[in-house]
């Protein structure tokens, strides 16, 4: 057997030496591979040999089959021409399959890489609810009843006599209460205004709250954060600026603005020629905050910042009507 | 608020300051400037001009043909003015000059025109084209500026004949809430001098004369020091308003006030300039010539000057004379007391107000007033006598005829307390996150008129009166300190913390992966909507609006109650989004609301709750004109909900419902028997209306269910080493029957059986009719060898009998 293998691949290899086209390529395979092909048949007979023969022949039949299909592929290159199964006219521009993908809306896309951020300078992210109480939202806050800087935040009042939260600043509260301090942590979330709807005004939008309270945290310390945080979520260097902004449950507090990123600050109509974008209310948290959450102001200070998730959606997408966000129109979803 | 820049230079010297650089200086350090405008460049190319000629024109009944000495040259201007005459003064808006069109709109830049065929070079000026109608108050429509008689010349620049060369700054009045110093020009022009470290020249106020001639009687009674710290009041008789001089109109203006009289003008002026309101009464209609400042005690009706009605509560602060009151404090006076053209003996008054009290009664009555506005933020008292003294020195100056007839009367009824501050420097610097040394901080301090002492390491503080409202705390310490020295001047500094432990906020990484595997999986589009109930979508559903929370201030009538469900939301999507497509699928993740109590508290001394407002994930999937297949949407979203939250290692358990109104067929999922969410196909009853060719399958549930039960401790179960044996089966039963019940019953027939897998359902004509055929495959497996070929058959016959039995089956 071992001697027919053998005489078999030296007579096909020798034919295939004198081999002139691919037809007759062709040919010799198919007297040798075909069904009926002489090397076929004495593969089968492997088959019938003695059980202790059987494997050594086997793998030496597997051998030589495999060295001249090898050497049959090396002729046909040679030789020219086509695979048998290559032989299909093919439109390689016809569009891909249609994967039925769906589309994170754009404020989840957003908020989650600002998350992503966040988590790597040890922030928790946390959440809080909606409906508030006019305690959280204001009193706990340093806005007590009758203090004009209720006007600040015209707010959706509840027969109840609860409201729908004007910012997510209520969380630093809940937060502190919740988990003491030293505590970092940001607030994604849903707020409220009353106050009628145009392009860049919807009563319905989303801020980011951040938080962190520690042993000796300073107006130095917020600027370096605050300018780390949002070098990740614009991805390049940002130029950071602070200006007196008057919010009651910060003190000293801030207005941050960036460098315009779209004109490097020489001025342009993205921010109003004063080449400087407002981008976040922040401060360092007010004792009186500290207290409602109590936590000791002796020891411990914080920051809390404010970012504007919706209008960070708007400027990174270029969307210049916020009524698309809660609008639900696929044709805008499908985008994202 | 504006800020004149003429004013503030009367006070500090600012010479070298461009209006740019002062409004980034105040910015900067102090309060937002949002705009700035330069009055003499808005009135660029704007000169006076003499009128030579007025000749009809020609093709037009209503236009004047003119010829106007602007001395350089004289124009040709065609000119609609009704009140064109020869010889009269007119403002001349030259070729290139800008001009507002009918007084309307941003400014246009005035090109040469020929109008109906006749060239026009200009254009005479109306004085609301050239945005100056509140100084020169315009008595008909088509009336052009007439400045004959003011001492302008022919040829000058309108702002120099008129001294419009003011620049104005519009501060945003928001960032200033906390700061009432800051509400009139001399307190801007303090913090500039502080900013600039100038001398700041006094204000130059005469002190009040004493009574000349007959003395008139005033008495003055304050009944509540608390609402009313101080109250200064004096007579002034002989004077009748009359139309202010141009001077003080321009001034007003300038400061963004409207011209009235010149007694109002006079008060108004007063409080722009040191932000002390004041009130003039028609000293004839103060019955007794006695003031009591003193609560309503009862409800009572009042006429204000504004001529509105208004009830006030008993809780109200009022100005009364002997029988009525005459002013709300500090938010509006009376109208039978106000100034009239037959007053000729007035009261001022010049008082401070309690904060609280005025707030609550302007946000009572919905009425602001720029004295409320003020007096709301907690004024100085020590501005009472300086604001009564400036009154009265400008009323006499304008009122030549006009005598002080009173005594001044000065009730102080709660005096002010001077108050000091104790801050370490170690705590400023802590605050501050950079090393400052006590000279410069004493310094800075000093600029900002505090009175400083500095011992072993502590500054006593004594905070200026006009601060005492928002300098109460050390940090309010920090942070004067930190904006003078310049906020920009700030080193950034990475904060020095310890590590803390990783959190475990699972909510927010479970809810990514949930999200994602929607959308990337599933083929969901996320969508937002807003959070209140949709009125149309709600009625269709059939949903209780009783356990709704209500909106008690609604914008619109789609805002009178928070949803209760996502669904109808989306639902209102889908039709509108069936404009544009056949067949997709939509997500929401949001909190619903319900009046009952949940789980926050609402804080503060209460032991209460809020509503009770879940976050809800709810999806719908959609096909519009595509042939029924009700049983793969129902399926659909069955297996959505079910594969979603099998990868949360967590198995529903599926029930019939007819809890769900508005869907059939309908299921509630139960997660260990608790309710987590629904789903089914929405009836078409429900939806035909809005979307007749529509099949949706919808799908609801507890967010905080999927997060309560998530399994995060999966361990793998070893893959089997012996291999599994399969059998189909086909039988028929009766339709009644469902897959369920099949199902439960295999299980535990044979310990062999490991997996039940359906492959086919189908009724046909030819089975029967009220029966159906049913195919799936069992799979056959021994955990610790081969199987041979008869045990299966014998679990096989075993299950035949047992389905044979229990359904009637079939068995084909």
């Amino acid at each position: 057997m071992d001697k027919r293998l053998e005489s078999l691949k030296k007579d096909f290899l020798v034919a295939l030496a004198k081999l002139k086209d691919r037809t007759q390529l062709d040919q010799l395979y198919q007297n040798y591979f075909g069904r009926k092909g002489v090397l076929t048949q004495a593969l089968r007979q492997v088959k019938e040999l003695a059980a202790e023969e059987r494997p050594r022949v086997g793998k030496l039949a597997n051998e030589i089959k495999g060295e001249l299909e090898h050497v049959v592929r090396e002729a046909r290159v040679r030789l020219g021409g086509e695979l048998e199964t290559d032989r299909v006219a093919f439109d390689t521009t016809l569009p891909g399959t249609e994967v039925p993908l769906g589309h994170l809306h754009p404020i989840t896309t957003i908020q989650y890489q600002i998350e992503d951020i966040a988590r790597e300078m040890g922030f928790m992210i946390l959440d809080g609810p909606e409906v508030e109480s006019e305690y959280y939202n204001f009193t706990a806050l340093n806005i007590p009843p009758d203090h004009p800087a209720r006007d600040m935040q015209d707010t959706f009042w509840l027969t109840n006599g609860h409201l729908l939260r004007t910012h997510t600043s209520p969380v630093q509260v809940r937060a502190l209460q919740k988990y003491g301090a030293p505590f970092r942590g940001i607030v994604p979330g849903r707020v409220f205004r009353y106050e009628a709807t145009d392009a860049s005004h919807d009563h319905t939008f989303y801020q980011v709250e951040g938080l962190m309270v520690d042993e000796n945290i300073s107006i130095a310390n917020l600027i370096a954060m605050m300018k780390a945080l949002l070098q990740g979520v614009f991805q390049t260097t940002v130029e950071v600026r602070l200006r007196p902004g008057y919010f009651p449950f910060v003190e000293p507090g801030f207005e941050l603005d960036i460098k315009c990123l779209i004109c490097n600050g020489d001025g342009c109509s993205v921010c109003k020629r004063t080449g400087w974008l407002e981008l976040m209310p922040c401060g360092l948290v007010h004792p009186a905050v500290l207290r409602a959450s109590n936590v000791d102001p002796d020891r411990f200070s914080g920051f809390a910042f404010g970012l504007g998730l919706t209008r960070l959606v708007m400027m990174k997408y270029g969307i210049h009507d916020i009524r698309l966000l809660l609008g639900g129109d696929i044709r805008f979803l499908e985008q994202f | 608020m504006q800020l004149s820049r003429n004013w503030i230079r009367q006070y500090v010297s600012l010479l070298e300051v461009t209006p740019k650089e002062l409004a980034l200086a105040l910015t900067m350090a102090t309060v937002e400037v949002e705009a700035i405008i330069d009055q003499a460049k808005e009135l660029e190319g704007i000169v006076v001009g003499r009128v030579l000629e007025v000749v009809k024109h020609p093709q037009a009944d209503r236009l004047w043909v003119c010829r106007v000495d602007i001395k350089r040259e004289t124009l040709q201007i065609i000119c609609g003015g009704s009140n064109l005459s020869k010889g009269i003064l007119v403002a001349v808006a030259t070729v290139g000059s800008h001009v507002r069109w009918h007084g309307k709109g941003e400014p246009i830049a005035l090109e040469k025109a020929k109008i109906r065929g006749i060239e026009s070079n200009g254009m005479i000026a109306a004085a609301n084209e050239l945005g100056l109608q509140r100084l020169f108050p315009l008595a008909s429509e088509h009336e052009i500026l007439d400045m004959t008689g003011y001492k302008v010349r022919v040829g000058e620049l309108l702002a120099e004949a008129l001294g419009l060369d003011d620049v104005i700054f519009v501060i945003d009045n928001k960032s200033m809430t906390h700061r009432p110093d800051l509400w009139g020009q001399y307190g801007l022009a303090r913090e500039i001098a502080a900013l600039y470290d100038k001398r700041l020249k006094p204000l130059k106020i005469p002190p009040l004369p004493k009574p000349a001639g007959e003395t008139l009687p005033l008495e003055v009674v304050v009944s509540d020091p608390s609402l009313c710290s101080r109250y200064a009041a004096v007579v002034v008789d002989s004077l009748a308003p009359e139309p202010s001089p141009f001077w003080l109109r321009k001034e007003l203006e300038t400061l963004g006030l409207k011209s009235v009289n010149s007694v109002v003008d006079v008060t108004n002026y007063v409080m722009a300039s040191i932000g002390q309101p004041l009130h003039a009464f028609d000293y004839d209609h103060v019955e007794g010539a006695k003031i009591v400042v003193a609560k309503a005690g009862k409800k009572v009706r009042f006429r204000a000057l504004n001529a509105e009605t208004y009830v006030v509560s008993e809780e109200t602060l009022l100005i009364n004379d002997e029988k009525r009151p005459i002013a709300l404090a500090g938010i509006i006076g009376g109208a039978d007391s106000s100034i009239g053209s037959d007053t000729r003996r007035i009261v001022i008054e010049a008082a401070n107000f309690n904060a609280v009290s005025v707030r609550r009664t302007t946000m009572a009555l919905g009425l602001r007033t720029d004295a409320s506005a003020r007096f709301e933020k907690q004024l100085d008292a020590e501005l009472v006598p300086q604001a009564l003294a400036m009154a009265v020195d400008l009323l006499l100056r304008l009122h030549p005829s006009a005598r002080v007839a009173s005594n001044a009367l000065d009730v102080v009824a709660s005096p002010n307390r001077q108050m000091t501050l104790e801050v370490s420097h170690d705590f400023l610097i802590r605050r501050l996150g950079f090393m400052l040394d006590a000279k410069t901080v004493i310094g800075l301090l000093k600029r900002l008129a505090f009175g400083v002492s500095h011992n072993r390491g502590r500054y006593t503080i004594t905070v200026p009166t006009f601060r005492s409202r928002d300098i109460s705390i050390p940090e309010d310490i920090v942070e004067e300190v930190a904006r003078l020295h310049r906020y920009d001047a700030i080193e950034p500094r990475m904060p020095v913390v310890s590590v803390p432990a990783p959190s475990r906020d699972a909510r927010s990484r479970i809810e990514r992966a949930l999200k994602c595997m929607l959308t990337y999986g599933m083929g969901y589009d996320e969508l937002y909507n807003y959070s209140f109930s949709d009125a149309y979508w709600s009625e269709r559903l059939g949903l209780d609006e009783r356990i709704a929370v209500r909106v008690a201030n609604a914008l619109a009538s789609e805002q009178q109650a928070l949803r209760t469900t996502l669904l109808p939301g989306l639902l209102h999507r889908v039709a509108d989004n069936l404009r544009w497509r056949d067949t997709f699928s939509l997500f929401e993740m949001g909190r619903v609301f319900f009046a009952e109590l949940g789980e926050y508290g609402v804080g503060g001394l209460l032991e209460n709750f809020l509503p009770r407002q879940p976050q809800m994930v709810a999806g719908l999937i959609v096909r519009q004109n595509t042939p029924r297949e009700d049983t793969e949407l129902f399926l659909r979203a069955k297996g959505h909900l079910e594969k979603g939250f099998m990868q949360f290692g967590i198995d529903l358990v599926f029930e019939d419902a007819d809890t769900y109104r508005f869907s059939e067929p309908a299921c509630v999922a139960r997660i260990n028997k608790s309710l987590a969410g629904g789903f089914g196909l929405m009836k078409k009853s429900v939806i035909s209306d809005a979307m007749p060719q529509a099949a949706i399958a919808w799908w609801e549930f507890d967010f905080a269910m999927l997060l309560k039960y998530a399994d995060q401790s999966r361990r793998y179960v070893p893959l089997p080493k012996y291999p599994s044996i399969e059998r189909d089966i086909s039988m028929i039963v009766d339709a009644k029957v469902q897959w369920g019940m099949i199902e439960r019953t295999l299980h535990g027939v044979s310990p062999l059986l490991k997996r039940i897998r359906l492959f086919d359902v189908f009724t046909s004509e030819r089975i029967g009719k009220d029966k159906k055929s049913i195919g799936f495959r069992l799979e056959f497996a021994h955990d610790d060898r081969t199987l041979e070929a008869k045990e299966v058959e014998e679990s096989i016959a075993k299950l035949t009998a047992v389905l044979e039995k229990a359904f009637h089956a079939v068995i084909r």
